[in-house]
Order: C-alpha cells, then sequence, then structure tokens
C-alpha cells in the first residue's frame, strides 16, 4: 500500500518538476536555441509498467496525460492519448525481451523519440510549427534525448527500487 | 465480420481513438474559452505549480545574478560614459514631461493610450514541451488580468495573454508562429512608420513586421514600439530593433526583420500591463479574420 501511495506520489512529483526544467531551456550556443524537453513522467511510467503493473502505469499515464493537455497544451486528448500508447507499446516490445535495466533505459529512449516525433508530427500538422525536420532533430531531438539519457542514468536504480526492491537485489547479483 | 465484432479489445480501441479524435478537434477549434471544469483544473495544478516552482525560480534568480555579476566591470564602463548624458537628458525630460501635464490639462485630456497600471506576477510553469510558446503565471482574472493584455519583462515586449482563469493566466510568447497573433507596431524614426508584427523566423530567431506602407522608409537599427492602435496595448513598449528589410508576400507592402528586445530564455517574472484608456478589440484583441476587414477597427493598421 505504502509503495502504491510512493509510485503515485513519484508521478505527481515529476509531473510538477517537468516544467521546472523546462524554465532553464531554451540554451543558446552560437546563436542556436537548443530545446531540452523534459520528459521524466513518461520514463518512470515505462520502468513502472516493466517492472511492475502495465495496466496500472497507462491508469496513471491517462491522469497525467489529461492533466497536461488541460494545463499546458489547451487541446485535450493529445497527451491523454500519447502517454498511455507510449507505456503500451513500451511494454508491449518489453513482452518479447527479458527486461533489466540496460534495456528498460534504451527502450526508454526510443519511446520518448517515439513520442516527441509524434508531437512534432502533431503541431506540423495544425500548423503550429513549421520547424524543418532537420532543425527537429538537431535543436530538439538530440538534446530531449541526451536530457532524458541523464536523467534516467542518475535515477533509474532509485525508480526499480521504489517500485520493486527485491528485483534489484536480483539484478545486481547478476551483473 | 462477426469474427471482427467479437474482438472486444478492438472495438473499444476504436470508440476510443473516435472519441479522442472527436475532443481534439473540439477543442482545437475552442480554444481560448476554458470551462468552467478546465479553469478549475488549472487553478488547482496552477496552486501545485507555483509551490513548485519557488525553488525553479530561486536558482534562476541566482543564475541571473551570477551572470549580472560576471559583466559587471564592462557594464559599469559603459554606464559610466553614459552617465554624463543621463543627467542632461533627465533635466530635458522633466522638462518636457511639466509642459506636456501643462498642455494635457490646457485641453482636458486626462489619459492617454501611453498610461498604464502594472501587474507584477510570477512565472509558475512553462509548457514542458516547448512547442507553443506559453507561460503561465500566478494572476489571473481575479486580479484583473484580462485576455490580450500586454506581457513584458524590464527589457521589453515579451507577448500577451491569451486564455484567463481564476488565479492564472497564460501567456503566449512574441515566438508564436500562429496566424491569429498580431500587435500593432511602428518603427520610430524622424516619422513613425506603422506595421503589424505577424509571425516568428524560427531559422534567424527573430520577429516579422508586415504590412508596412511602402512609400515609407524604415532602416535597419530603428526601435519599433506598440503602437497602441490594434485597441489593448499602451503605446510605447519597446518590442525590438529591425535589423533588416524586405518585401512582403505579394509585393505591397515592406517586411522588416525585428530582432526582440527581451530575453525569452529564464523568464521568472512578468509584468502585465493593463492599459489605462478603453479597450476595443482590434488587431491585439482576438484577431480573427474578420476583425481586420472591419474597416473601422483596421483603421489605424492601414495608414
Amino acid at each position: 500500500m505504502i509503495q502504491r501511495i510512493a509510485v503515485v506520489a513519484v508521478a505527481l512529483l515529476l509531473f510538477l518538476i517537468e516544467p521546472n526544467f523546462a524554465f532553464l531551456s531554451p540554451l543558446t550556443f552560437d546563436q542556436t536555441l537548443y530545446y531540452f524537453v523534459p520528459r521524466f513522467l513518461v520514463v518512470f511510467l515505462i520502468f513502472l509498467a516493466t517492472y511492475q503493473s502495465k495496466k496500472r502505469a497507462m491508469y496513471i499515464g491517462l491522469f497525467f496525460g489529461i492533466l497536461y493537455d488541460i494545463f499546458y497544451v489547451d487541446v485535450i486528448g493529445l497527451y491523454a492519448f500519447l502517454y498511455p500508447g507510449a507505456i503500451f507499446l513500451a511494454s508491449t516490445i518489453m513482452g518479447y525481451i527479458k527486461p533489466n535495466m540496460m534495456v528498460t533505459a534504451t527502450i526508454a529512449l526510443v519511446i520518448v523519440t517515439l513520442l516527441e516525433t509524434a508531437i512534432y508530427g502533431f503541431y506540423s500538422f495544425i500548423s503550429i510549427t513549421d520547424m524543418p525536420w532537420q532543425l527537429f532533430v538537431q535543436e530538439r531531438l538530440l538534446p530531449t534525448l541526451a536530457m532524458n539519457f541523464l536523467f534516467i542514468i542518475l535515477t533509474a536504480i532509485i525508480f526499480v527500487y521504489l517500485i520493486n526492491a527485491k528485483l534489484v537485489r536480483n539484478e545486481m547479483n547478476t551483473v | 465480420m462477426p469474427q471482427f465484432f467479437a474482438n472486444k479489445k478492438l472495438i473499444v480501441l476504436l470508440v476510443g481513438i473516435i472519441f479522442l479524435v472527436a475532443i481534439i478537434s473540439y477543442t482545437l477549434s475552442n480554444r481560448t474559452n476554458p470551462s468552467f471544469a478546465e479553469g478549475a483544473v488549472k487553478d488547482t495544478v496552477g496552486f501545485g505549480q507555483g509551490i513548485m516552482a519557488k525553488p525553479a525560480n530561486f536558482i534562476s534568480g541566482i543564475l541571473d545574478d551570477i551572470d549580472a555579476l560576471l559583466s559587471t566591470y564592462e557594464e559599469n564602463k559603459r554606464l559610466k560614459a553614459q552617465l554624463d548624458d543621463f543627467a542632461l537628458v533627465r533635466v530635458q525630460l522633466d522638462e518636457v514631461k511639466m509642459e506636456n501635464e501643462r498642455l494635457a490639462a490646457l485641453i482636458d485630456k486626462e489619459e492617454s493610450l501611453l498610461q498604464y497600471d502594472p501587474v507584477y506576477a510570477t512565472v509558475i510553469a512553462r509548457n514542458p514541451d516547448q512547442w507553443e510558446e506559453k507561460i503561465i503565471v500566478n494572476k489571473g482574472a481575479r486580479q484583473g488580468i484580462e485576455k490580450n493584455m500586454a506581457v513584458m519583462t524590464a527589457d521589453g515586449l515579451i507577448g500577451k495573454v491569451v486564455v484567463v482563469t481564476p488565479s492564472t493566466a497564460e501567456i503566449e510568447l512574441l515566438f508564436s508562429n500562429n496566424p491569429n497573433y498580431r500587435i500593432s507596431a511602428k518603427a520610430k524614426g524622424d516619422k513613425d512608420v506603422f506595421g503589424l508584427i505577424e509571425g516568428f523566423d524560427a531559422e534567424r530567431s527573430e520577429m516579422l513586421m508586415k504590412r508596412i506602407d511602402s512609400s515609407f522608409k524604415v532602416e535597419p537599427g530603428q526601435k519599433v514600439v506598440s503602437s497602441g492602435l490594434g485597441g489593448i496595448f499602451p503605446q510605447g513598449l519597446l518590442i525590438g530593433e529591425i535589423t533588416e528589410i524586405g518585401t512582403d508576400d505579394y509585393g505591397l507592402t515592406q517586411m522588416a526583420y525585428v530582432k526582440p528586445a527581451a530575453n525569452f530564455a529564464l523568464l521568472d517574472q512578468v509584468v502585465i500591463a493593463k492599459r489605462k484608456m478603453t479597450q476595443i478589440n482590434g488587431s491585439d484583441g482576438d484577431g480573427s479574420m474578420n476583425d481586420l476587414t472591419h474597416p473601422e477597427e483596421a483603421e489605424g493598421e492601414a495608414q
């Protein structure tokens, strides 16, 4: 029970922390703006789906997706669809391979890439942005991946410990 | 076919997708007026966000301070050079102000487009996906914020209010590429030249000032300020500086690239300008295509 509350609390914390990282972005190097988009919540939920329950991760994803839509985007349904979709995709891939921390981290990065691309596609479609694909990859996708990669490295062990302490011990033994 | 309907999961998925597309298209077409439930959620999340934003604001404040400290020496040199001028200009300004007051009293003119009430607000969140350049501040309808008000920092104009809930407001920054986002502006020179700020060039990181009458001459280096003729913004808020002149899409009017004066990174404190003169909905306002074809509202822009 305590663990369940802890999981939801961490999800809430990450949801509230994300925009604080967005404050520091975009950063300017050599006259170019680089955008770092925090996707911490999705990364956490992918870990949750892998190490605990896919269904719960998707419900939490749906809930925070709707909050995200209402508070930031004003297009209800965008993140509410993409968050659970991303988690579903991740855990489907996980079904075919035996998950460990490295694999989960890699899959999480792949999913973040797909998520960013899907959102780029959506915003291009409703013509909020006219950023060319090349610039998108250079100025948004790569910095975003770098940031989230750093985040995963720093927190993966904490996540897995929080979600399922026993597994960590197992994994540590195998390494 | 019966097999298809037997697959319950698939049906649920399809219905879900149709439902989502319906909601998306509904909210896309009706974006600016939040419903009561949306407003409540926004205020609740905004409250949590406001608490979480405190440490972030603190850190960005420190970063600002460090930045200021590093450039102190050069700034000091520059400012010293300006100081002599300053005293002179100050005296002149006082003189002109007094004269202006006297003349305004003479013709019973109480309010001018220049005047506004500042409302100070703290930024509590910035859309993490950073596609739409929006920030959310902790002042809302209760503090008298209304849609379309001008928002600035000490350096210059940064955007305008697009959504208001009772205790938060959403600000769309000048970065926006939204075609309905226009600001009536003028380039300061010997003679003021009017145009509209619309659109943003992502590759140059500069704004586009369009619809400048081609019979007027504009030059790089001229300052661009808000004209106040769009109906909602006060007059004279600094927007930026012209860097290059070009021709508009159809070759009928001129277009200028404007380098924004304000710094958009590390925004934490903003000022919302509530203009004192009566507000009307013109090109700074709803900015719908209809408004601009109304001659009585677009008059100021066309000149």
